[in-house]
């Protein structure tokens, strides 16, 4: 079991919180090294109060596909958009209740910047193009 | 067979922040005979697909026969649906979501301008049955590379 960090999504500067319109946090979960189960990744970054709308996850192509298990969430929440469970090459689109419930209230940060975007590995171990992870997000702005 | 432009000519949106929403309402004037191709909006070079929607119109639901049609871009027509009869007796009709996988892999190389500018959307007519009148919006959004693509 370890703490690892997803090279340039996780480490290339703050997330974007436009505080107009709506905002959206892609990750392209490709691993050059293989993912053990138990590992947890730091996969990216979501500012702080943002409020998520929706979660789409794309499954890849990566080895072990039909037996790794991961699940989607914040450091605070590690399945907030995935529960744990084998993704494979097909549309997931979340079934957990987001909105105002799930705004990130949290910092990862000193400075309460933003909350890490985790991937936790639960059964297997994969290696190559897992997929797409996408978060819809809206920080507050007129209505809230 | 031939190909319809209705972008009349402008440029699609390109935010490098936030996330972008093109939403094309398909409203048809004239028959459509198939393999007809519409040129129904522009999506910005390297743009990266996130979501897309179709949501049915009046001209749409006015007959039980099904339309039946591929929408996606001129490169990969059946990018974002593919051929199919899409009818309102279909139980997920009129509002048809995307079971594509999109995202990083689908992001958009290639340019329909001689500048790489911008990839039409087109939506083809793969069988003679579409109505004319409103047969509905189609919602794409997507994202212009930012801090992290």
């Amino acid at each position: 079991m370890a703490t690892r960090q997803l090279g340039l999504s996780y480490q290339t500067g703050q997330p974007e919180a436009v505080h107009a319109g709506e905002n959206a946090y892609i990750v392209r979960l490709s691993f050059s090294v293989t993912v053990s189960p138990t590992d947890t990744w730091n996969i990216g970054k979501l500012p702080v109060n943002a409020i998520p709308t929706d979660a789409i996850f794309y499954g890849g192509t990566a080895t072990g596909q039909g037996t790794f298990a991961a699940k989607f969430g914040t450091s605070a929440s590690p399945s907030a958009f995935f529960a744990s469970a084998t993704y494979s090459a097909a549309v997931y689109r979340t079934t957990k209740r987001l909105g105002t419930a799930a705004q990130f209230s949290l910092s990862d940060d000193k400075m309460p910047r933003y909350v890490n975007l985790q991937m936790v590995g639960t059964a297997g171990a994969t290696l190559g193009y897992v997929g797409d992870l996408i978060v819809f997000y809206k920080m507050p702005g007129q209505a809230l | 067979m031939a190909t319809i432009d209705l972008t009349n000519g402008r440029q699609p949106e390109a935010v490098h922040a936030g996330l972008n929403v093109i939403d094309i309402r398909i409203s048809l004037s004239v028959s459509v005979s198939a393999g007809d191709i519409l040129l129904i909006g522009k999506l910005p070079a390297n743009a990266i697909p996130l979501d897309c929607v179709f949501y049915g119109g009046t001209a749409f639901t006015n007959t039980s026969l099904g339309h039946v049609f591929k929408i996606g871009t001129s490169a990969s027509q059946d990018m974002f649906f593919a051929s199919a009869t899409y009818s309102i007796t279909n139980s997920s009709a009129p509002t048809i979501r995307n079971t594509r996988l999109l995202g990083t892999s689908v992001q958009n190389s290639l340019s329909d301008d001689a500048m790489p500018r911008y990839d039409y959307i087109v939506l083809v007519n793969t069988a003679p049955l579409m109505s004319v009148g409103y047969m509905g919006d189609f919602i794409l959004s997507y994202k212009m590379p930012g801090q992290k693509f």
